[in-house]
């Protein structure tokens, strides 16, 4: 099709500028480092916060000293460099990093975004906005909050090299835990972008083993509320629909103690507005499975499979469930916070519904909840 | 009036039937050149102009697109093998030849220009931010001039591959984008009123902007074969507006009404998301957001391609039966990355979408199109025209 010295020109340039594009930005990987962390935490002044990054040390990975310690072991020193910056706001925490660093700092491999309870609304707006709008950052990294962030990133996890990879872990695992949403970066922008949101974290706590889940963070829109554990927790994560295999232990009067396992839930919302006041029919249907009947003294032995069915059994776990949900929904609501996540569900709905709604938190004050609960008990048998 | 009495001088009778495209290698080529367009943004425009109204803005534009690139397939099914610049003069003398040609030329060189400026955009921003915006505009530009000189057969048959292989694994990757989904109220339209409607119509026909390559398509059909026009703008058009409302409710579904207009390409971002575990590498939405840059590449050599047989001079197409040569492809190619070079200043391509782009298709690529369809059924009624019926 191309002939003669045109048609050579054209592939010369062809091929050469093909070859001058995409260089300018890659570097070797050893110039890099990467930023596998990131905590923030409120700073020692005023209008100061604490940003600390996670980054693994080459120098100690590479020469392969196994890190007994977990992270902070001899040798070639820690596997992890946890430098702490206080800035005013994370551009400025990144190139204050930058010029300490001599590597090149990287977002890209980005796992956990921890944000401590005690910080205000402003700063975990500006972490989170200012990580989407690097265009290292795709948006996958995990978020939690933690009581202290740079604690739990620097918190020594004897199964893993580098404690943040512990974390990444954990909070990527959204199968294994009993009790857990996992909660990407690109989410959390999108809830507060909403005019309507209202953001829930998974709560992190350091342990002697790793991390580990310690609860629920709640938020009124990007300012942390309170925290919901043990039972609260389990709760709401029936409302929700994220258990997974959590158990309930049950005292049932007249029957004896009642282990129920595998509880999975899943709540569904009637919702309406009538002036300018919300109406919530909140409905939960509960599965479990009864594995264990401790008979009470004096009480007949019962089979798993007819107790399963027993009308006092099940009242009495449906009335547990639905006792915990009140109390979450009342006391959050209370603080003004998006318990049941309305406000992304009305985001894009109907937009003349919700009309007449001036202030969220206080429509979340202001609204009539009703709460019902359907529980349905399968028993536990052998498996072989 | 037939054809061939054109005031032109007389051609062989091969020259004019001699296409080698059957309507396989035509749904390729419909697929290019609708595809590269609207990939990154697609539906961002129709929910900021239409609201919660978005999905019924949506359809009307796809359901319209579909509708006009059906009637010209019908008008060119009953001229196989007759150049559509040639169909223009025999319908209204070369005046109207040139009166349509010229402004589709400027729309289809704009529709290039601006959605290479996407593609370097993104690759600038999202993959290579060191890099300067018109380094990889000049190394963009070479190859779709290299491509459309190929003529529509080389073009279609290139096509074919690269396109079988990325977009089929772009649409592998979308499904499971189906998992984000956690809005399912922003899928739900609410007709707000009929304004913000319209305006959603007119601002999502950017995103299925290929028309003029059904223009073009009849003139290449393999002889004997009937309808073959019609099959393939059935089977691309159809698969472009399935795979559009996809994108499209897959964007909105995750992101949700509110989110979706802080991104600026919120279906890349959406794909982006995309990770998986036990695959060879995990980040498989980055490898389908690079592999569709081909579908870019496919789309800008389409409309210069278009470009180049609505403007060849009268007596050029002579040698096979490419509509241009390769040095006028390499001209337009240049005016191309020159346009698109003047849209790197940030939110300059985004302007020319809304007041060119939509404007334009909605005069040149639905009211033409359908005005052509009616003259054409009209003069099939009047004339008897024994040389063209086939």
């Amino acid at each position: 099709m191309i002939r003669g010295l045109p048609g050579a020109v054209f592939l010369a340039l062809l091929a050469g500028l093909s070859l001058a594009a995409g260089n300018w930005d890659n570097r070797p990987v050893g110039h890099r480092t990467f930023v596998e962390g990131l905590a923030v935490d409120p700073g020692s002044h005023p209008g100061q916060l604490a940003y600390t990054f996670d980054l693994p040390n080459l120098a100690a990975l590479g020469g392969g000293s196994s890190s007994g310690g977990g992270g902070h072991s001899g040798g070639g020193g820690r596997a992890a460099l946890d430098p702490v910056i206080e800035a005013p706001n994370l551009v400025q925490a990144m190139s204050d990093m930058q010029r300490r660093m001599p590597r090149e700092i990287y977002f890209g491999q980005l796992q956990a975004l921890i944000l401590a309870e005690r910080l205000p609304a402003s700063a975990v707006e500006d972490a989170v906005d200012t990580l989407m709008a690097n265009p290292e950052v795709d948006g996958t990294a995990y978020v939690a909050t933690a009581k202290d962030g740079r604690a739990l990133l620097t918190a020594p996890a004897p199964s893993e090299r580098l404690p943040s990879d512990a974390l990444g872990l954990v909070l990527s695992c959204a199968g294994c835990e009993p009790l857990y949403d996992p909660v990407q970066l690109w989410q959390v922008y999108g809830n507060l972008r909403s005019r309507l949101g209202s953001l829930v974290l998974p709560e992190v706590a350091p342990g002697p083993d790793g991390s580990g889940l310690a609860g629920l963070a709640m938020y009124r829109g990007a300012q942390f509320a309170s925290s919901l554990e043990g039972n609260d927790a389990l709760a709401y994560g029936l409302l929700r629909g994220f258990t997974r295999r959590s158990n309930l232990v049950v005292p049932v009067s007249g029957l004896g103690v009642a282990t129920v396992d595998w509880l999975s839930g899943h709540g569904t919302y009637r919702v309406r507005a009538e002036r300018g006041r919300l109406h919530v029919d909140v409905r939960v249907r509960v599965k479990g499975q009864l594995t264990a009947l401790q008979a009470a003294p004096g009480a007949r032995v019962m089979a798993l499979a007819l107790a399963s069915r027993d009308p006092r059994l099940l009242s009495a776990t449906s009335r547990l469930v639905l006792s915990k949900l009140e109390t979450i929904v009342r006391k959050q609501a209370g603080q003004g916070v998006d318990v049941l996540q309305l406000g992304a569900a009305a985001s894009g709905a109907d937009p003349t519904a919700f009309a007449g709604i001036r202030s969220w938190p206080e429509a979340m004050r202001t609204a009539q909840y009703r709460l019902s609960v359907n529980l349905g008990l399968l028993h536990a048998t052998p498996a072989a | 009036m037939s054809v061939r009495s054109s005031g032109r001088k007389a051609r062989p009778a091969k020259e004019v039937t001699g296409g080698r495209l059957g309507s396989a290698e035509m749904a390729f080529f419909v697929l290019a050149s609708y595809t590269g367009l609207g990939l990154f943004a697609f539906p961002l425009e129709t929910v900021s102009h239409a609201g919660s109204a978005w999905p019924l803005a949506a359809v009307a534009a796809l359901a319209l697109t579909f509708g006009v690139a059906y009637g010209v397939a019908v008008v060119g099914d009953r001229h196989p093998g007759v150049p559509f610049s040639d169909l223009l003069i025999s319908v209204g003398g070369p005046y109207l030849r040139w009166a349509v040609a010229i402004p589709w030329a400027v729309l289809d060189l704009t529709l290039a220009a601006v959605a290479t400026a996407a593609l370097c955009h993104v690759v600038v921003s999202s993959f290579l931010p060191a890099t300067p915006f018109s380094v990889v505009l000049a190394a963009f530009i070479p190859v779709v001039a290299y491509t459309a000189s190929q003529g529509i057969e080389g073009m279609t048959r290139a096509f074919a591959v690269v396109l079988l292989v990325s977009l089929g694994f772009l649409a592998v990757v979308s499904a499971f984008t189906a998992s984000h989904i956690q809005y399912p109220a922003a899928l739900v339209p609410h007709l707000t009123g009929l304004g913000p409607w319209l305006s959603g119509v007119l601002s999502s026909l950017y995103a299925v902007s290929g028309i003029s390559a059904v223009f073009h398509l009849s003139a290449h059909a393999r002889p004997g074969e009937r309808r073959v026009t019609r099959q393939a703008v059935l089977a691309g058009v159809s698969l472009v507006i399935a795979s559009r409302l996809a994108q499209a409710v897959f964007t909105v579904g995750t992101l949700g009404l509110t989110a979706i207009t802080a991104y600026t390409w919120p279906s890349m971002s959406v794909i982006r998301l995309v990770s998986s575990h036990g695959f060879f590498f995990n980040r498989l939405g980055l490898l389908a957001v690079i592999l569709s840059t081909a579908s870019v590449w496919a789309y800008v050599a389409c409309r210069i391609f278009s470009a180049g047989a609505l403007l060849v001079p009268v007596g050029w197409r002579v040698k096979g039966n490419r509509a241009s040569s390769p040095g006028f492809s390499m001209a337009l190619a240049a005016a191309v990355g020159l346009f698109a070079y003047a849209l790197e200043p940030p939110g300059s391509e985004p302007m020319v979408v809304g007041q060119v782009v939509n404007p334009g298709l909605l005069v040149l690529g639905v009211l033409f199109p359908v005005v052509w369809w009616l003259i054409d059924e009209v003069r099939t009624r009047q004339l008897i025209r024994p040389n063209e019926r086939r």
